[in-house]
């Protein structure tokens, strides 16, 4: 086992410590080189000026991300046998921004020989607005 | 290749199935532009004591190929500029390799419309070689309005 959580002894109410990100254009060009997916809203700067956003915006998917390095560090290979995630988002990621990912368990039970954990999980900006939100399951 | 027309779409149109190969290469980009850390990507020590015996990908890799323009390809169709993601569901099974190829499955999950958008579901099933599911991933786009 490597996750860093003790099942057993996770609470109902325990907040996960969180994790800091800042993005950046560099970074969503290197995720982008990634996926292949060259959506010019993520990568072209005069494009995106003349959408709503007035500027280039992260892919969902990238940040989504790190709500997965957040519940791989705490629950570990568990997490890749048995996680699940279910987001809206809601605002977008501009670079520069600031974020704040958060989890708080929210639901504990025993199921056969694992223990079912869901958490309630959310991508924060640093003005504070939710920019996804959603839960995760995990069986341990 | 055609831009796709989103009154082409309808719920339950499936896909040609593909296959994406999990390269070092992309992985290395993935892990750089997510910033991910954890030593089970990238420590092969670490991997075989965390009881996968071999490195595994970080399972949102599931989105670098479960993404409307890559399904959309296996029909000679493209997305229109200006998509927007709204949701995302995942399922996590079996780890997958470094390395690996997995077969997708996909099909249109739903067709909603909300406050005058218009959101297209697609769910992408990935298979690892042995033809074992892997991972689900069904994304939401806004798609936007067409002439």
């Amino acid at each position: 086992m490597t996750g860093k959580l003790d099942f057993e002894k996770v609470t109902v109410g325990q907040e996960l410590s969180p994790i800091n990100k800042y993005m950046t254009q560099e970074k969503i060009n290197t995720y982008i080189s990634a996926a292949e997916d060259y959506n010019p809203i993520h990568v072209d700067p005069e494009y995106a000026k003349n959408t709503a956003f007035k500027s280039t915006i992260a892919p969902g998917y990238q940040f989504i991300a790190y709500l997965s390095e957040l519940m791989a560090r705490d629950f570990g290979e568990k997490w890749i046998t048995g996680g699940g995630m279910e987001l809206r988002l809601i605002r977008p990621v501009f670079p520069k921004n600031t974020l704040t990912v958060g989890a708080k368990v929210v639901e504990k039970k025993k199921e056969g020989d694992s223990i079912f954990i869901k958490c309630d999980v959310w991508i924060r900006n640093q003005d504070g607005n939710d920019i996804v939100a959603g839960y995760t399951t995990v069986a341990c | 290749m055609e831009v796709m027309n989103l009154a082409e779409f309808y719920k339950g149109m499936t896909f040609p199935e593909y296959t994406y190969t999990l390269s070092e290469d992309i992985v290395k980009n993935f892990i750089a532009g997510v910033e991910e850390t954890n030593p089970l990507y990238t420590d092969e020590d670490y991997a075989k004591r965390a009881g996968f015996g071999y490195l595994v990908v970080p399972p949102t890799t599931i989105s670098l190929y479960v993404t409307p323009s890559r399904v959309l390809k296996t029909i000679d169709k493209k997305t229109p500029p200006g998509l927007i993601q709204a949701g995302q569901k995942y399922e996590f099974h079996r780890p997958i390799r470094l390395g690996d190829t997995v077969t997708v499955k996909a099909v249109v999950e739903d067709l909603t419309q909300k406050k005058g958008r218009d959101f297209v579901s697609i769910k992408g099933e990935a298979y690892n070689p042995d033809g074992q599911k892997a991972a689900v991933s069904i994304i939401t786009v806004i798609w936007p309005p067409q002439s």
